[in-house]
């Protein structure tokens, strides 16, 4: 028999808390009503005298129950004899989904982990075959599927924790794939990971093949000590005597004990500029704001750091802060605009400052084909896509990476010209009056561009009046944001390295009154930024994630060494724009010494910040059955439910029996409680004269 | 003088439980305690002098002293006991505390208090005295103000009090002192568990106007001595507050602390000049009564003699 919650049997010495209290301290027997206690002294509790047990019945009752609750709340198992599962019903084709994310670094999770994949070794059957897969934000089967236990356990000895996220749907679509090139009649998913992420995930569940049985045990149920630093932004300021940087650095206290003076240090280029010390609850996170130091001489790489807990993964923060660059936005706006027209936006553009955009304003007939090479966006305000040479060139422009923002209104009715197909609807419509006023209704609030406005208080986008639009096809766009009609309002499409954004409203107050609502500006810049694909000279890639070498390198340079990719711990890889994306598999700060570019280049690479955390993982979400309701797969859910309730979302690796002794407590403390009732007079513990 | 009734079956608390009406209790009471005194019913029949006053037109003449009138050049009207009504007012406490029997084949403090009560109102009615009631827990529940014609009242008031929460004997007292405009007899009937210094406090307010006060403290026999039980958790009927008590252990400490409350309590009253009769629930009501008349008497000789001093200052002048 094993304990999946060992420690747990220490409580065990809780009984003989009751029996000493009973023995020392006894409430009396009866109790008078009187008129003032003034006069009469509290019977000294030392002075009761050591009673004898009267009635060791109703104790050994007692003491029986509380040993049986603590037993089932240790988490009891029985290891199954070995075949036993495929005895019952066939052989077994089981995917191991064993998580490596950084998360499972805190403390001793990896060690659990392995113990209860061990489990599941053990249960292997004469026939059963077993594959080994780890998995952070992307997952990798150890091998084919095996019985032998020995091979099993020597891969997964190697395992150890990395500094990725957690993609359980990766992880699950390869166990799918697994299981469905099996063909095992009985087909069984093992998920042991540590169930908790900083937020709740959005992934969508992945369908598993028919009657797949999806085990879950959860490791690291213990408190741990982490103090993450969860992201660091710069704030610019300055531009007459060199542009200055500000670094925050937000902490959050991940963990599940409070932070005292914890020491959160930047160090730049090397150099530690400044410590602060911070003291946080669990769950709550606070804003260091470091001292500001200039860029003008160059960028600046550097980290934000915290003390070494139990997680050291989330423990620092790599950044690179470059000097500021200028947003080059190229307006067109109808031939014979005023000088009031479009002021709504200029005003919004003039208005920022990282970056600062530089606006330039050009009518379709005063548009020259050159005046896209100085472009990083070009917003055509109205105006239908340019045809003949400037539509191709724009194109063109947008396809090499450029950004296009179109606003739609009264001059942008027809077709559109074949030029720009893939880049704005195939069809533009009538324009739509809403003579009461509609608004923006759902929003796509996970793309970047109104991520910002995803919490409460951050800006009210459906606080605007919209009394025009015109109705598009949507074609092959995606769909950001519609109206409460359900009409599409903002559209996405990529060409190229470039993308283009549909806004089938005014962006002047001509049709709706968004320029005047505290949105307008920073939805405008983040709309600009989006077209262009902004990055702030510091872009801040995820491990995990990729990188196409031709966005690092500039293709068809001429060079006449290779450039080179310098990794964290100063490994070197040579970049080929058209080789094969690289993959970032550690944090640190990556270089890009490209001969035929001036400067080196540098980014830096984190740990998804979301993935350590105190939100438990609902495990009944992680994966969806056929549609036309599979009993295993309600079985599943049934289980799923059963242990929700029972307040765990682990699973004993062999028979549970955990609620037999749940019950046999329930059923000893009822009939303690019969007993001491129907015996009023019998108290456990003799009287005292 | 009048001495103590003999226990009449009347008299006894635990038989007087079964009467339903305050009234015939009280009636019963009385006329059974009064039937035991070798005196008159009727204090002042006889021709006790009691005080002198003023003539007054239409006053009988055959009255009038003439040889105070001898003495001082004014006419003094003599007076006789039976003539000298006293207000008398009852002043009960009904808190919680008061709701308290050790055994139950006898009375709670409550209902010894209420027939205590209704038995002096009734005897005082008897005398022709003006009777009045006060009732009070935390603060005054009920006011009679004394009347010749209040005994009925008086009555009907104390079958309808209950227990109340809280004990403000002071408070009582000063509004009663206050509210009285004559100064008259006043009877506390209550437990007194408050410190002496404070008890004597509220008959101050009382004295201080000129009352005569007498102060029947009423204790159920537990509560001068306690009963052999079992460790018990008491439970304070005032507050609330739940103790844990082994009687066996605290009762000697418990009857050396009520015996020194009493006398503490008893030597405040003396030194104030109040009455000071000690009941518990078995104690038959006559005694009381008897305590009663003589606090009645003496006071009345009090008054008479203050009246004759008062009367022969100013003869002097």
């Amino acid at each position: 028999m094993g304990f999946l919650a060992p420690a747990i049997l220490a409580g065990c010495l809780a009984v003989a808390v009751p029996i000493w209290l009973h023995l020392t301290r006894r409430p009396p027997d009866r109790r008078q009503a009187f008129p003032s206690l003034m006069f009469l002294d509290e019977a000294p509790l030392h002075a009761t005298r050591r009673r004898s047990i009267r009635d060791p019945l109703l104790l050994a009752l007692r003491v029986l129950a509380i040993v049986l609750l603590v037993a089932a709340f240790s988490r009891p198992y029985l290891p199954l004899p070995s075949g036993g599962r495929g005895e019952v019903g066939g052989v077994r084709e089981v995917v191991l989904l064993l998580d490596r994310s950084y998360s499972m670094g805190a403390a001793d999770r990896m060690a659990e982990a392995r113990t209860a994949a061990r489990g599941i070794f053990a249960e292997l059957g004469e026939g059963d075959r077993l594959t080994l897969v780890t998995f952070d934000g992307a997952a990798r089967a150890l091998g084919p599927a095996t019985r032998d236990v020995a091979a099993l356990s020597a891969v997964l000895d190697s395992v150890a924790p990395g500094e990725g996220g957690t993609s359980y749907a990766t992880a699950l679509r390869l166990a799918e794939s697994i299981l469905s090139a099996s063909p095992g009649p009985r087909r069984e998913v093992v998920i042991v990971s540590d169930f908790v992420a900083g937020a709740p995930s959005a992934e969508a569940p992945v369908a598993l093949p028919e009657g797949t049985l999806l085990r879950t045990l959860a490791v690291g149920a213990g408190p741990i000590d982490d103090l993450a630093v969860a992201d660091v932004s710069l704030r610019r300021a300055g531009f007459a005597a060199g542009e200055r940087v500000r670094v925050l650095a937000r902490v959050r206290n991940s963990g599940h004990v409070p932070v005292e003076g914890r020491a959160v240090a930047l160090t730049l280029d090397g150099a530690p500029v400044a410590s602060e010390a911070v003291s946080l609850e669990p769950g709550a996170a606070t804003t260091i704001e470091f001292p500001a130091f200039s860029v003008a001489s160059g960028p600046a790489s550097g980290v934000v750091r915290v003390d070494a807990d139990d997680l050291p993964a989330n423990d620092r923060r790599y950044f690179v802060a470059e000097p500021r660059r200028v947003l080059d936005v190229l307006i067109v706006e109808p031939d014979g605009s005023g000088p009031r027209r479009g002021i709504h936006l200029r005003r919004a553009l003039e208005l920022g400052r990282s970056p600062r955009f530089a606006l330039r304003r050009r009518t379709p007939r005063s548009l020259r084909a050159e005046d896209f090479r100085e472009a990083g966006v070009v917003i055509l305000d109205e105006v239908p896509f340019p045809e003949g040479e400037k539509g191709a060139r724009l194109r063109s422009f947008v396809e090499g990476g450029g950004g296009l923002l179109t606003a739609f209104g009264d001059r942008s009715g027809g077709g559109v010209p074949e030029v720009a197909r893939g880049l704005l609807p195939a069809g533009v419509g009538r324009a739509v009056s809403r003579a009461e006023g509609g608004s923006l209704g759902r929003l796509e609030y996970g793309h970047p561009v109104f991520s910002a406005f995803r919490d409460p208080g951050s800006g009210d986008l459906g606080a605007a009046r919209i009394e025009r639009y015109r109705r598009v096809d949507e074609g092959g766009m995606r769909v950001l944001a519609r109206f409460d009609d359900g009409s599409p309002a903002l559209l996405e499409a990529e060409a190229g390295l470039g993308r283009s954004l549909l806004w089938t409203s005014t962006l002047g107050d001509a049709w709706n009154d968004l320029p005047l609502q505290p949105v307008y500006l920073p939805l405008l810049h983040r709309l600009l930024l989006h077209a262009a694909a902004w990055n702030d000279g510091s872009p801040e890639r995820l491990v995990g994630s990729s990188v196409d070498p031709s966005s690092l390198v500039a293709p068809g340079a001429p060079r006449e060494d290779p450039a080179v990719l310098v990794l964290p711990g100063n490994t070197r890889r040579e970049l080929d724009a058209g080789g094969a994306p690289v993959s970032l598999e550690r944090a640190g700060v990556y270089e890009i010494r490209d001969p035929a570019a001036a400067d080196v280049s540098r980014f830096a690479v984190n740990v998804d910040a979301e993935e350590a955390g105190a939100t438990a993982v609902d495990t009944a979400a992680l994966a969806s059955g056929p549609a036309d309701g599979d009993p295993d797969v309600a079985r599943q859910e049934d289980e799923a439910e059963a242990e929700a309730l029972a307040g765990a979302a682990d699973r004993e690796p062999g028979r549970a029996l955990w609620w037999p002794l749940l019950l046999a407590a329930g059923v000893l403390f009822l009939l303690e409680s019969v007993l001491s009732n129907v015996r009023p007079g019998r108290s456990m513990i003799g009287g005292t004269r | 003088m009048a001495r103590p009734a003999p226990a009449a079956p009347m008299l006894d608390p635990a038989i007087l439980a079964s009467i339903g009406s305050l009234e015939l209790l009280a009636r019963g009471v009385v006329e059974g305690f009064l039937a035991g005194l070798h005196r008159a019913p009727h204090l002042g029949t006889s021709l006790d002098f009691a005080e002198h006053r003023p003539y007054h037109a239409g006053d009988d003449v055959r009255r009038v002293d003439w040889r105070l009138y001898g003495r001082t050049d004014r006419h003094y009207v003599r007076l006789f006991e039976a003539e000298t009504n006293a207000d008398v007012t009852l002043l009960v406490d009904v808190s919680r505390s008061m709701d308290f029997r050790g055994s139950p084949d006898r009375l709670t403090k409550f209902d010894y208090a209420r027939f205590l009560a209704a038995s002096l109102a009734y005897l005082a009615a008897t005398q022709r005295d003006r009777v009045g009631l006060t009732t009070f827990a935390s603060e005054v529940i009920e006011t009679v103000p004394p009347a010749a014609r209040h005994r009925d009242t008086v009555l009907r008031a104390l079958e309808r009090a209950t227990p109340e929460p809280g004990s403000g004997l002071a408070d009582a007292a000063e509004r009663t002192g206050a509210a009285l405009r004559r100064r008259g007899m006043v009877a506390v009937i209550g437990d007194f568990y408050e410190p002496p210094a404070q008890v004597a406090r509220a008959f101050e307010a009382l004295r201080g106007r000129g009352h005569d006060v007498i102060a029947f403290h009423v204790l159920d026999p537990w509560e001068r001595r306690l009963p052999e039980l079992d460790s018990t958790l008491f439970e304070d009927l005032e507050t609330g507050e739940r103790r844990p008590v082994d009687p066996a252990r605290a009762a000697a400490a418990f009857g050396r602390r009520v015996d020194e409350h009493v006398r503490a309590i008893s030597a405040e009253l003396l030194a104030l000049r109040v009455d000071h009769v000690l009941l518990d629930t078995a104690t038959p009501l006559g005694v009381a009564l008897a305590r009663w008349l003589a606090h009645r008497r003496a006071a009345l000789r009090r008054r008479s003699a203050a009246g004759r001093a008062s009367a022969g200052g100013r003869g002097r002048r």
